[in-house]
């Protein structure tokens, strides 16, 4: 019965957005007789959307033979009313916003027929905006968030475990049980009742804590985040005396120094940062920003950065300091090693001829005093007001989070709390390993947990309850800079979850018990007008954070102790954040930016300690902090500084489901209170040998591969084939159009082929992709591309339309190699290898120039793919979509018609997921980048119907909707206005290997500017 | 020089197999030894369908034979309901096994055509002892071939879109696509061999009609023999057309397996994109052909008592094309190298560099030693006419051309233009059991036709013995009797004048 | 002695002289005989057209789109908005029957539907491939009249196919579209519109139909693309 209700509320969810009576009555009449199987049974969404959805399973249907009926018969179920101001079939987009420890980046969610199938950044909101009220950008997390929702492993009911024994239950029967709890708590006026919750900004869950203390006086809160930024805010306070908030400015500064600082990569607002950076990178006045980066391990920034200096973390106290002392900002003037020297030489002359334009910014891995010392480092340099600002930070007054956790424990373990009330989080598993925490909940009579997932800490207590997805709930919660978002769902719970502010408002005893009336109540001051232009906007006008000016005071730094053996620093993962998303396939899949590594984590080392050690990739060393220790492969990564070993956070979850559990190392349990993001290490080689899977160089580069391509890529700053690149002075010489020299043609290709109204092209700028991969995310999503598994992955099986080509150049051994992202999807040759070869004409271009595959055509000779030379198509090799990612090496055989193997075996939830717009394909045909046409024709006819003139910009392909960077440009040719032809016309523009085979590519690169010292 | 005869005399008396291979200018060595006539011939080679059982070895070869057959079917199998993936097929390298058996198999039919076709135009009369044998071999080798495009594409079940047949869709194959070419020029060349084969055997399976005691063999071979009476107007009849299917099938022995090459030299991989290609290609299948029919030649021969008709002049002349081919062979490689290295074509060079070098050097020793250094054992004659070290080095010629293809589909795949793409191919058990099992399906037929279907051509094999010549009939009478006769002492000048002093 | 007749050697007897006639034509006449049937057999027209299921409720177009005239639109509500034709919802049917008929039997699944919620359940019949992604708002409001792929609807008592929806079937329009569009003014949905039976002025109104809608290039409408992704 628990799936009944949670069910007809999926089926009700557009009259309830709708939200008006008339279609409330009718739809708690919808289905009301249904069961929860025949509920999640295909048929009852091809009532949704009968023409196209089934595209999915019924992808070959008829394939054989064209107009026979062989498949099966289908039913179309109208609605028995009509939602109003809907048109079936028109996907409609609705605002939201997703909340990650404390911030909340804004989104816009597509929904096709009530499901949410696409997520793409808040082009009105300034922290996702790319182009005002046109594009707005997002990460692969944020992308991926479409999968989770449909995730069948999510919890489905209220578990009680009690003892061993583990009880399915629901909602009401857990209300029930605490109601005697609540009871003695109301008596005794909520003494021993602890809440612990993750970072929220919610103004909801601040009001909804406000109550529950109302009640419960006694009541303490806790809040933990494994990856707090809680440094930063103690610096500030150090500095300016009050805690605040710091936000750069990043399209200011021209001159940016980052100390193991990731603005780029892994900090809240990186989305945001990455837009800003890249407007320098370089601009259209002809200037360009200077990267300075001095970090602890390879960054996605730093990965980026034009200067670069790898060194150990305990150093970055003793180059800052010096850096203030030489700045006059106060600090010892600590003497360096040559190399440092050598390094802020550069940076302090290019500070000193860019005064307000330059900036510093330190990781939040490093302690107070460093944050402070940066500020006034800053003060001194004239970057605050300019190139940084201050706001105030909400509950900035609070406990750190590792002393709340430790607060907690302590609590637990001294029996101090008998009901303890967890919402959303995983402290369990991601919480400083001397601490135990798991064993310390025990201690507490009650504990519930509250949980998308069933996870580790929800089996550690009494109670978990399902959480309800963010696009399943109300919420609230604010950007980086304090604008307020509402978070509305886009679907009713699918398996009827709670959200945390309905656990606090049942606490509280709050009258209301839905969370939208929750969350209405918290803006009950607004008038429905105001309401209703939030929800739209998906924000609230100049509700940003008061800003915070103060009197930066001096702080000297602490310096750390040096130390001589081997340090580990523990990264946040570039996919998995915390381990939160361990769950997500699609994660576990997108390769990481650098390593290239998927479906597990690695302990990064540099190619020097690898020499000393005696290992190589995937070679098991044993790592050993304090007493504990861990076994995980080596990958030796170029750029990692020497003698620092890096640690990605988040694997090795035990109950992480079918798709989470047991991957890669879990490398939480070296990480103790202590030392929460660098320790002191022992490091030794155990001689065991496992498996990495990587996309790139996998195993397959000896010596003559390694000088083959770095022949192909080319010296550091130095153009090649593959690459084209130049310094910025360089590039400040070049001028009028790219030439391009095409080797002698056979004969002439026919006049009138591309005689399309458009001419579809794209450009990828070099000198802006970061590799971030958001694109990467945002193309599986739109066009229902499968994951296949690391076994597969080992296979080069990975079906990924576009993928991010990370180069590595200079030397083996340099310690700081120039890096370079080459995004590559299909380039739409005009003069196609592929096409030429197809026996069967299931590859061809149309007049719009679009290099076309036909997958209902194609019979899978792979003869397209070996003649593609830039390897950018895929082949089902076999069924994804019904393959078991994890588990199947030599799958099972499939006995019945082919094409119906989708439909019968892929979760019917999962086919939800779908974008019924585009077709899924079935094993043995290839697929590749199409430039997103189901994007292009919907967009062209509509426009075409109702007599509308296409503008520049209205048709976006979902990566570069996706980028924060704006890297990727897509547009019609035709029009020389557009901003695409403006980039096929910059004297950077090649065509990747078009010099070589004359390919014609509708895809031009942007050669990459970078802007190093002179030497 | 008269010594000649006596060894020879003195070797058959002391049964030791003949040995026909010496070339004496004043006399043509015989190519049928053994003092055999017409019926003797007959009775030989009909003998080995007629004898009650087959020896025990043939029931072992078809037994291990059979199993792999059936693995072969089940591998099949596999594939059909799983899907491509359960190759070792990947990302860069489209192609595996399955196109690299293709072009292996196809290769091997060369030398039956080149055998019975080119050797019969250009009248190499010792062709008759073996071309029945090479042209079945190539018909075997053309089904396992054929049966490879089909069972690795990735819809198996629509592999018919490569044929133009008209359809509601009204879409048709594109001729721009050299797969599509594949399928023209294999099946013409199925359907020439095939025919060129049975109108050969139409006389013998004759004879094996009117030989056979039991009725139902009578019958079969009756139907298949399309009731040849032999009469002057069948044979005038039969050698016209037979010598147009043989100019029919000359030119397919060139065009199939350029045809098969273009395949590689249209697409632009570097290492496949060379005009070299299609000589080569014909070279290497006839290298690999003749090296095919000695290894069957030689059991054959043996387990069958065919000695005195497939000589070991015929087994010494096939060495000798052997050795020549693989010289033609290794002169393509040569050029291969050279033209990367003189094109300047930095991917080209790196190809080839990595072909020597990189991860599958071992591919390529074994191609290179197997190819071309291992057949230069056969310039000595030693071991062109010891049948164990022939067969040994016959044996390397097929390893080596199988690792040819791997070599040039594989290496070539796995490193092309962009280094990202870059990726090692290794095959799957599915992969090895189905190469083995089309070992299977290959001799399982050709088993079966040693044991029911003539496997010389009796009737033309009769016409090169001396007793055809117009002068044989002075063999009769008493000399007959005579136990020094030369076959060929009739050519001799000076033979006839001290028996007339005799008289 | 004389022989057994198994011991004579076998000799094809006399009759057999008529095999080879017999062969040649069989062979003859079967390369006619084979493709017209599979052809015929296998095609469309023959596997397609006049399918024609029983539906749940025995709704008449013949009654509501022809006899009352009621116009496509009413009912299939975003054929000019979005690329498929929806069916309309139980409410559009008690629009009118909750007074006209409200009794009769055969409406007892509209009335069960429209009181417990539970969808109508009507069979598919116009069931293009999931490849083919076949937009109405391009055809609709390009001049295509309902009745070029749906037939005579207003005469159907129970719906049926009428046209084949094969690929070539689709490519006979995409290639020489003129003939099949109205000007602009007259309703698709109109039935007994007629282009004008003499070929010229019907070639006249085709031309300027094509400039109408701007319907120029006709090596796009014939591309993969247009209706495969």
């Amino acid at each position: 019965m628990k799936h009944h209700s949670a069910q007809r509320e999926y089926w009700r969810s557009l009259a309830h957005l709708a939200d008006t009576p008339a279609v409330r009555a009718a739809a708690e009449k919808e289905f009301a007789s249904y069961e929860p199987e025949e509920m999640l049974a295909m048929p009852g969404l091809t009532r949704r959307r009968f023409m196209k959805l089934m595209s999915a399973s019924m992808a070959l249907a008829g394939m054989t033979l064209t107009g026979c009926r062989r498949w099966p018969q289908e039913k179309l179920a109208p609605y028995t009313s009509n939602p109003p101001n809907r048109t079936s079939g028109v996907p409609e987009q609705y605002a939201t916003v997703m909340e990650i420890n404390g911030v909340g980046s804004p989104l816009l969610v597509t929904s096709f027929d009530g499901r949410p199938i696409k997520i793409e950044g808040n082009p009105s909101h300034p922290y996702s905006q790319t182009v005002a009220n046109r594009a707005g950008a997002s990460d692969a997390i944020a992308q991926a968030s479409i999968l989770e929702i449909y995730d069948p492993d999510r919890s489905r009911a209220v578990i009680n475990r009690a003892g061993a024994t583990q009880v399915a239950s629901d909602w009401d029967r857990l209300s029930n049980w605490m109601s005697a709890t609540i009871d003695s708590l109301t008596t005794n006026q909520g003494q021993g009742l602890a809440i612990l919750g993750e970072s929220t900004s919610s103004l909801t869950t601040a009001r909804l804590k406000a109550a529950v203390v109302k009640r419960f006086p006694k009541a303490a809160f806790f809040e933990y985040e494994p990856l707090s930024r809680d440094n930063e805010i103690a610096g500030a306070k150090l500095a300016l005396g009050r805690p605040a908030r710091q936000v750069a400015h990043l399209n200011k500064a021209m001159v940016l120094a980052l100390l193991d600082a990731d603005p780029l990569g892994t900090h809240p607002a990186h989305v945001h940062y990455a837009f800003e950076w890249a407007s320098n990178r370089p601009n259209a006045r002809r200037q360009m920003s200077r990267v300075y980066a001095i970090e602890s391990a390879m960054t996605i920034s730093g990965s980026v950065a034009d200067c670069r200096l790898g060194v150990r973390p305990s150093r970055i106290g003793a180059i800052l300091s010096a850096l203030a002392a030489r700045l006059g900002a106060g600090g010892m003037d600590v003497t360096l090693a040559p190399e440092e020297e050598a390094f802020i030489k550069h940076l302090l002359s290019d500070i000193a001829d860019n005064r307000g334009k330059s900036l510093v910014l330190v990781g939040p891995q490093h302690g107070p005093a460093l944050h402070a010392l940066a500020l006034a480092i800053n003060e001194k340099i004239g970057a605050i007001g300019s190139t940084l600002t201050f706001v105030e930070e909400p509950d900035g007054d609070r406990a750190s989070h590792f002393d709340s956790i430790a607060d907690l424990t302590n609590k637990l373990k001294a029996r101090q709390i008998d009901t303890l009330v967890i919402l959303g989080g995983n402290p369990a598993y991601d919480s400083p390993a001397d601490l135990d925490f798991a064993s310390a909940m025990k201690s507490a009579a009650t504990s519930i947990h509250l949980s998308l997932y069933d996870n580790e800490t929800s089996h550690a207590a009494l109670w978990h309850v399902p959480r309800a997805h963010f696009l399943e709930a109300w919420g609230d919660c604010r950007a980086w800079d304090g604008t307020v978002s509402i978070c509305q769902p886009l679907i009713e719970p699918l398996y009827g979850g709670k959200t945390p502010d309905q656990v606090l408002a049942f606490l509280a005893e709050e009258p209301e018990t839905q969370s939208d009336a929750i969350v209405r109540k918290t803006f009950a001051e607004m008038d429905d007008a105001a309401w209703r232009r939030a929800l739209n906007e998906g924000l609230i006008a100049n509700s940003g954070f008061k800003e915070v000016s103060g009197q930066v005071s001096f702080h000297a730094a602490e310096l750390y102790p040096a130390v001589q053996g081997y340090e580990v620093r523990f990264l946040q993962d570039s996919k998995l954040y915390d381990g939160r998303f361990a769950t997500s396939g699609w994660l576990q899949e997108i390769p990481d930016p650098l390593s290239k590594i998927v479906w597990d984590n690695a302990a990064l080392i540099s190619k020097k300690d690898a020499d000393s050690l005696g290992v190589g990739i995937g070679d098991v060393l044993q790592i050993t902090v304090g007493n504990s220790s861990v076994k995980i492969a080596a990958f030796v990564l170029p750029g990692q500084p020497a003698g620092v070993i890096g640690l990605a956070l988040g694997y090795g979850r035990t109950l992480g489901e079918h798709i989470g559990s047991d991957v890669g190392v879990n490398t939480y349990a070296l990480r103790s209170s202590g030392a929460m993001f660098f320790a002191p290490a022992q490091v030794s080689k155990t001689g065991d040998y496992y498996e990495l899977a990587t996309t790139q160089d996998h195993h397959l580069i000896d010596q003559l591969g390694i000088e083959m391509r770095q022949k192909e890529i080319g010296e550091k700053y130095k153009s090649a084939e593959v690459i084209h690149e130049m310094t910025f002075e360089e590039w400040k010489k070049v001028k009028g159009a790219p030439e391009r020299t095409v080797p002698l043609q056979l004969y002439e290709p026919p006049q009138d082929e591309f005689s399309g109204a458009h001419a579809w092209g794209m450009s990828i700028d070099l000198s802006k992709c970061i590799g971030c991969h958001a694109c990467v995310a945002a193309c599986q999503a739109e066009n229902n591309i499968p994951i296949v598994g690391k076994d597969q992955v080992l296979k080069n099986r990975q079906m990924h339309w576009i993928r991010i080509d990370r180069y590595f150049k200079g030397e083996a051994d340099d310690p700081n190699p120039e890096v370079v992202f080459q995004p590559v999807a299909c380039q739409h040759c005009e003069n196609a290898p592929c096409e030429q070869v197809c026996p069967v004409g299931a590859t061809v271009h149309d007049t719009e120039g679009l290099n076309v595959m036909v997958y209902n055509r194609c019979v899978g000779t792979r003869y397209c793919s070996n003649n593609c030379p830039y390897k950018v198509r895929r082949f089902n090799y076999l069924d994804w979509h019904s393959q078991d990612p994890r588990h199947d090496k030599y799958p099972k055989p499939y006995l019945n018609l082919p094409d119906q193997q989708q439909l019968e075996t892929v979760p019917k939830v999962k086919q939800m997921m779908f974008n019924p717009e585009v077709t899924v394909r079935m094993r043995g045909v290839m697929e590749k980048c199409t430039f997103c046409i189901q994007r292009i024709h919907n967009t062209t006819i509509s426009k075409r119907a109702q007599s509308e003139k296409l503008n520049d910009g209205d048709i976006m392909t979902a990566c570069q909707q996706a980028c924060p960077t704006q890297a990727i440009v897509f547009g019609d040719l035709r029009d020389g206005k557009s901003k695409v032809s403006r980039s096929h016309n910059d004297p950077r523009a090649y065509g990747l290997l078009d010099e070589a085979l004359a390919t014609q590519p509708r895809n031009k690169y942007l050669a990459k500017v970078s802007n190093p010292v002179e030497a | 020089m008269a010594s000649v005869p006596t060894t020879e005399f003195a070797r058959i008396a002391a049964g030791i197999e003949a040995d026909n291979t010496t070339d004496d200018p004043r006399f043509r060595a015989p190519l049928v030894t053994g003092n055999k006539d017409f019926a003797a011939v007959t009775a030989t080679v009909a003998g080995v369908a007629e004898r009650p059982a087959p020896p025990k070895a043939w029931y072992v070869a078809m037994g291990v034979s059979l199993s792999l057959l059936g693995l072969l079917g089940a591998m099949i199998g596999y594939l059909f309901l799983t899907g491509v993936g359960v190759w070792g097929n990947n990302q860069p390298v489209g192609w595996g096994f399955g196109i690299v058996n293709f072009v292996f198999w196809v290769g091997i039919g060369h030398a039956g055509t080149l055998i019975s076709a080119i050797l019969y135009l250009f009248r190499q009369n010792w062709r008759t002892g073996i071309n029945r044998m090479a042209e079945a071999m190539t018909i075997f080798a053309v089904c396992c071939a054929g049966l490879f495009p089909g069972i690795h594409v990735g819809r198996p079940w629509l592999a018919y879109w490569l044929f133009p047949i008209p359809n509601q869709m009204t879409l048709w194959p594109q001729f721009r696509s050299p797969l599509l070419w594949d399928v023209f020029a294999v099946g013409t060349y199925a359907t020439v061999s095939l025919l060129f084969w049975y109108v050969g055997m139409i006389p013998d399976i004759a004879t094996f009609r009117d030989r056979s005691k039991n009725r139902i063999k009578q019958v079969v071979y009756g139907l298949l023999a399309l009731g040849w009476n032999g009469s002057s107007r069948h044979w005038h009849r039969y050698e016209r057309a037979y010598l147009m299917l043989a100019a029919l099938a000359t030119p397919l022995v060139l065009s199939v397996h350029s045809v098969v090459s273009f395949d590689f030299a249209v697409s632009q991989i570097p290492g496949w994109h060379t005009t070299v290609f299609p000589p080569y290609f014909v070279a290497g299948a006839i290298f690999g052909g003749f090296a095919m029919v000695i290894c069957l030649a030689v059991p054959a021969r043996a387990l069958f008592g065919l000695k005195d008709i497939i000589t070991m002049r015929h087994m010494d002349n096939m060495a000798k094309i052997t050795l020549a081919t693989s010289m033609m062979v290794g002169y393509a490689y040569m050029t291969e190298f050279f033209v990367a290295a003189y094109s300047g074509n930095s991917h080209e060079a790196f190809t080839f560099h990595n072909r020597a070098l990189g991860p599958y050097c071992w591919s390529w020793c074994m191609m290179t030693f197997c190819n071309v250094v291992a057949p230069q054992l056969l310039w000595s004659k030693k071991v062109r006419t010891n049948m164990l070290l022939l067969w040994i080095v016959a044996m390397f010629g097929n390893a080596g051309m199988w690792f040819e293809r791997f070599e040039i589909i594989i290496t070539s795949l796995t490193r092309d233009f962009l280094p990202s793409s870059w990726h090692a191919f290794w095959p799957t058990w599915v992969d090895l059991c189905t190469l083995a099992g089309s070992f299977g399906l290959f001799m399982t037929l050709f088993l079966l036709f040693c044991r029911y279907l003539p496997t010389v051509a009796i009737a033309e094999i009769k016409t090169v013995m001396p007793q055809a010549h117009a002068h044989a009939h002075e063999l009769h009478g008493e000399d007959a009797k005579r136990t020094d006769y030369r076959p060929d002492e009739h050519m001799d000048p000076d033979r006839d004048a001290p028996r007339l002093k005799n008289r | 002695m004389t022989q057994e007749w198994y011991e004579q050697p076998f000799v094809f007897p006399k009759w057999a002289n008529y095999l080879l006639p017999a062969i040649v034509m069989g062979v003859v006449g079967a390369l006619f005989y084979v493709p017209t049937v599979v052809g015929l057999g296998a095609s469309p027209k023959t596997t397609a057209v006049g399918y024609s299921p029983v539906q749940p409720v025995p709704y008449s177009h013949a009654l509501h789109a022809g006899k009352l005239g009621i116009d496509c639109r009413y009912c299939h509500t975003t054929v000019e908005k979005a690329n498929f034709a929806a069916i309309p919802p139980t409410e559009t049917c008690m629009n009118c029957h909750t007074n006209i008929r409200s009794q009769s039997d055969k409406l007892g699944p509209i009335r069960d539907s429209w009181a417990t919620g539970k969808p109508m359940e009507w069979i598919k019949i116009h069931d293009l491939p999931q490849y083919v992604y076949f937009s109405h708002q391009a055809h609709v409001n390009h001049g295509v009249g309902c009745i070029e792929c749906h037939g005579r609807i207003d005469q159907m008592e129970q719906v049926y196919q009428a046209k084949p929806l094969s690929m070539s079937w689709c490519l006979d329009c995409h290639r020489d579209p003129g003939p099949h569009l109205r000007p602009k003014g007259t309703s698709v949905t109109d039935m007994n519109w007629t282009p004008p039976a003499d070929p010229a002025d019907a070639a006249a109104l085709a031309a300027k139909c094509l400039d109408e809608y701007s319907i120029h290039d006709k090596a796009y409408m014939q591309s993969c693309s247009t209706c495969h992704r």
